[in-house]
Parts: C-alpha cells; structure tokens; sequence
C-alpha cells in the first residue's frame, strides 16, 4: 500500500520504544528519594554530631567535627565508609539522569542520545571510583 | 439593537501576519463598539464585515464544540467563540494565533503536525470485531467514569501550543495526542492496551511530560492532561518493568 | 500545492529557532504555579549539579598531601579554616550572627536554599507521579513552600548557632 505524505509524516511521529526510559524514570523517583535521606544525614553526621553525642570522651574531636582528625575517625567505622559510597552511588543517577533529562529536551537525535546515556553511565562510573578512592586514601592514613 | 444593553468601546489588537507578503509580524489596532453578549469571535466576525476584510480567522461551530478558533486573547489560551469581551475587564484587547505553530496568515495556524501527532498514537477503537455483539458495545457507567474526561477533548491544539517539552523537542507527542492515548488505553472497550502503552513507552512518549501544568493552564474546556499523562506513565512503568509477567 | 508549500516553509521560521525556544520557557505568558515550579527545579538542579562536581573536586584537592603520601592532614584543615573564617570584620553584632559574612556561609545559605527547594518540590513531582493531589497542585505547591522555608530558617539558624562545635578555630 503507498502511503500519502501526510501518511509518511505521521509514521516519523510514532515514537521510537524504549524500555530503559520507564526504568530510568522510575529510577530517578527511587533514587530521589534516598538522596533526600542520604544528604540529611550527611548534614547531620559530618556537620552537627557534636549536638547529638557526648564529645568529650572522643579525642579526635576535640578540633570540631569538620577537622581532618575527626573525618579519619568516622571513616574508621565501616557503616560510614560504605554508607557514604552508597550516598555517591545515588547521588550520581540522580544528578546524571537529571542532567540527561535536561540535554534530552533539546537533543533529539536517536544516536546522539544513545551515545549520550552511555557516555553519562561512564562518568557516573568514573566518579563512584573515584570516592572509593578518596574514602579509601582516608581510612589508609588512620 | 435593544436599547437598555450597556455598550463598551472596546480596543482591539491583532497579531497580523501573512507570510507570503510580510516579513515580520505586526500589530493591528481596531475600535469596536462590545456589548455583554459580545464574544471575541463576534468581535472579529464584525470587524472583518466592516472595517478590514483581509483580517483572517478560523471557526466552525461558534459554541465550543468543534476547537477551531483557539487563540491568545490577553496572553490566555481561549476559545474565541466562549469568551466574552467584556468579562475580561480590559480596555484593550490583545489577540494571537497560537504560539508555536507555523503561521498560515494571521490567527490562522497551521496545525497539521498536532494532528500527525494524533494519528501516530491510532486514536480509534480496535478489537475484534467478529465477537461484537449484534446491537452497540455496552460499557458500564463505571467505566465510562474513567474515561469520561478525556473523551471532552475538542482537540483545539491549545495544550499542544503552550507544552514546553514540545518546543524544544518537536517529536514529543504532546498532551493532546497523550490524553486521547490514555482515553483508547483505558476504554474497557478496547482490546489493544499493551500496544497502546508499549506505543507511548519512549523518551519522546509519555517520559518527555516534566509536570509543567501548562497543558492543564491552557485547556479552554479545563481537562487535565498531565493526569492522564501521569496515569499512562505508571502504567507504562508496570507493563514494561514486570518482565517476569510479559504476555 | 508547490505554492502553498512555500507559504508553510516561510511561516516556519516564525516558530523560532531552538535557541529562541529555549528561552520563550521564560517567557511569561498563560503561566500558572507549575510551571515557574518546573522551572526553578531544574535551574536548582543545575546549580546542584555544579555544586556536586565543585565539592567534590575541592575534596579531593584537600586529600592532595595525603594522597602523595605527606601524610599530615594539614591541607585539608587549613582549607576549612579558610573557608569558616570572616571574610570583613564586622563588630557589634549579635553574637549568633558571628559568622554571617564567612565565605562557608554564604556557600551554605545558597546551597540549603537550592536543595531545600529542590527536595520539596521533587516530594511534590513524586507525589504527582503516584497520582497524589495532582487536582491540588498549586495548594500542594504552597504547602510545601511554606514546609521548605521553615526547614530553611531552621538549618540556618542551626549554621549559626553551632559553627564553634562544627570547626573549633582551625588548626
């Protein structure tokens, strides 16, 4: 069957399926949501623990709760350590596919969103690595 | 003319524009007499008998039924045929074609991919017709409930014009092309929703929708598009990350 | 047919270019509560986004020596130090307000600001998404902008009352 012009344009409007677009979606709601906790308790923990605890038994408090000396010694515990990586893990598919979203709005090229997603899956990769290093360079000195 | 009704001189700006003579844009300004029956389709229809011909303008059924003659009047997406002049409290009056459609010539627009739009999505019943019953196909008023809204649609093209995911990306459906999918998916009446759904999951399908609310901010007929829109994306989000149920 | 195909082509450019689209988001016209909501959520994400790479590059500049194996931590003080210390002296105030015009402040009070806003209001898009209140729109926006400054002024005033706890007078 030969299909009219306006036939041919309508077939250029049915949109190209992909599945990954509901799951990145759901993602970005999931992943929402523990960065909201995850970044309350970064607050907490690294900038108001002192309201919480007794300090004074803890020497390595002594200089105030953002000092070199005190990020050693909350990375000696290893709920911290992975907790933290954790908090980077969602933090960067949150901020990754947020940013996505916005260059998505105005990129409308097939490849160029395909290279995109994965070009952004492979920086989130690279920064996860290097918090692991950062959190690794600390507990190495304690 | 019946004497007791209170007239109003009224201004009136319209947005000329007739590519194949002009090159930009410009305002027209007119004076006409409204009184309180006055729409601002009557208006032009009586500006167009006796003070300038060349304005030009589409309508069809002048009682909101047939969504031909959306415009911006005051920078409001409206019904030229339901608004009235004098209910808007303005001296002067300020008319547009819809924004960001191709201009034909003046408040005319050159809607034809909105209604590309429309078809890609197959906005019509499918099922298998050699079950039918012999008389109509029945649909319990609890079902209907469902659908009820979405099937008010008029299909004047304001919610298309006002989305901000469809200016900057021209392949996104739309909320009125949405809206008429969530209609065909959800009618019980209809046997085709995997597709449907499976249709509309895509970057440009129902996940360019950011929740703006200005398709709900534009409807003359005041529907909710970005509801049905929000629907179709759980359901999208069901249907395609339940991969140990796929049919 | 060839004729009319013209006149489309040149009414075409008056939609603009993609650019021109771009910012006709500012553009106010037929706008409710939504979409100026929309729009600071994204530009606080932005910011957030910014925010992220900034700190954590400025993390990893203060592991620096640690990292080449100096093995002191004194980089890593010295740059907090810095950051918490006034940036004029300014005498007479409450002693709260004590350091209201370190350069630390004026990064905290922006960044709470645009992650307040950007946490209440993707509560606001998620409650959207489970098919919440979506009728109610602007009354949920208001409720929670209202919600999201009273966490506001809260965590500021925490900022300020406790900052001596958080950094006893650097190294």
């Amino acid at each position: 069957m030969k299909l009219s012009p306006s036939q041919e344009r309508v077939k250029l409007f049915i949109p190209k399926h992909s599945g990954s677009s509901a799951f990145w979606w759901v993602l970005q709601r999931l992943s929402g949501f523990f960065v909201f906790v995850f970044v309350f308790l970064h607050m907490v923990i690294n900038h108001y623990l002192t309201l919480l605890m007794e300090t004074e038994d803890i020497p390595e408090l002594a200089n105030g709760i953002a000092s070199f000396q005190a990020v050693q010694w909350k990375m000696q515990n290893p709920l911290y350590f992975w907790v933290s990586i954790l908090f980077v893990v969602f933090l960067i598919i949150h901020m990754l596919n947020g940013f996505r979203m916005v260059v998505l709005d105005v990129a409308t090229g097939h490849s160029f969103r395909k290279i995109f997603g994965i070009l952004l899956i492979l920086v989130g990769i690279l920064i996860v690595l290097y918090a692991f290093v950062l959190n690794s360079t600390v507990l190495s000195l304690g | 003319m019946s004497s007791t009704k209170e007239t109003k001189m009224l201004t009136f700006k319209i947005k000329r524009f007739n590519p194949a003579v002009d090159d930009k844009p410009y305002f027209d300004t007119f004076e006409l007499e409204c009184n309180e029956g006055t729409t601002v389709l009557i208006a032009i229809q009586e500006l167009i008998a006796k003070q300038d011909g060349s304005i030009a303008m589409r309508y069809n059924c002048r009682a909101g039924v047939c969504g031909s003659c959306a415009v911006l009047v005051n920078k409001k997406y409206a019904l030229a045929c339901e608004t009235l002049v004098l209910q808007l409290n303005k001296k002067e009056i300020k008319l547009e074609p819809l924004p960001f459609y191709p201009v034909i010539k003046d408040l005319v627009v050159d809607m034809s991919q909105f209604y590309e739009k429309l078809l890609a999505i197959e906005p019509y019943l499918k099922r298998d017709h050699s079950k039918d019953p012999e008389a109509e196909i029945l649909q319990s008023p609890d079902d209907f409930h469902i659908i009820e809204e979405s099937t008010k649609c008029i299909l004047c093209g304001a919610c298309h014009s006002s989305c901000v995911s469809v200016w900057t990306d021209k392949n996104y459906l739309g909320p009125g092309a949405l809206l008429k999918a969530f209609r065909f998916a959800n009618d019980t009446r209809d046997e085709d929703k995997r597709q449907r759904i499976k249709r509309v999951t895509a970057e440009d399908g129902v996940f360019r929708c950011h929740t703006a609310f200005n398709c709900v901010e534009a409807c003359p007929k005041e529907l909710n598009p970005t509801e049905a829109i929000q629907t179709l994306k759980r359901q999208s989000a069901k249907q395609t990350l339940k991969f140990w149920s796929r049919r | 047919m060839a004729e009319k195909e013209v006149i489309v082509d040149q009414a075409q450019a008056t939609t603009g270019s993609k650019l021109s689209n771009l910012l006709s988001w500012f553009n106010p016209f037929s706008r409710g509560v939504g979409m100026w909501a929309w729009i600071a959520q994204r530009l606080t994400g932005l910011f957030l986004v910014m925010y992220v790479f900034i700190h954590l590059g400025i993390i990893g500049t203060m592991l620096l020596d640690d990292f080449l194996g100096f093995n002191t931590g004194q980089l890593y003080n010295s740059i907090t130090s810095a950051m918490s210390s006034p940036l004029i002296e300014v005498t007479g105030l409450p002693s709260i307000f004590e350091h209201v015009f370190s350069f630390a402040f004026f990064i905290d009070a922006a960044l709470l600001a645009a992650l307040v806003y950007h946490g209440y209001n993707g509560i606001r898009v998620v409650l959207f998404d489970l098919g919440i209140g979506i009728r109610k729109q602007k009354t949920v926006f208001w409720i929670l902008l209202i919600l999201g400054i009273i966490s506001y002024f809260l965590a500021i005033w925490l900022i300020l009352s406790v900052p001596a706890i958080v950094l006893s007078s650097g190294a």
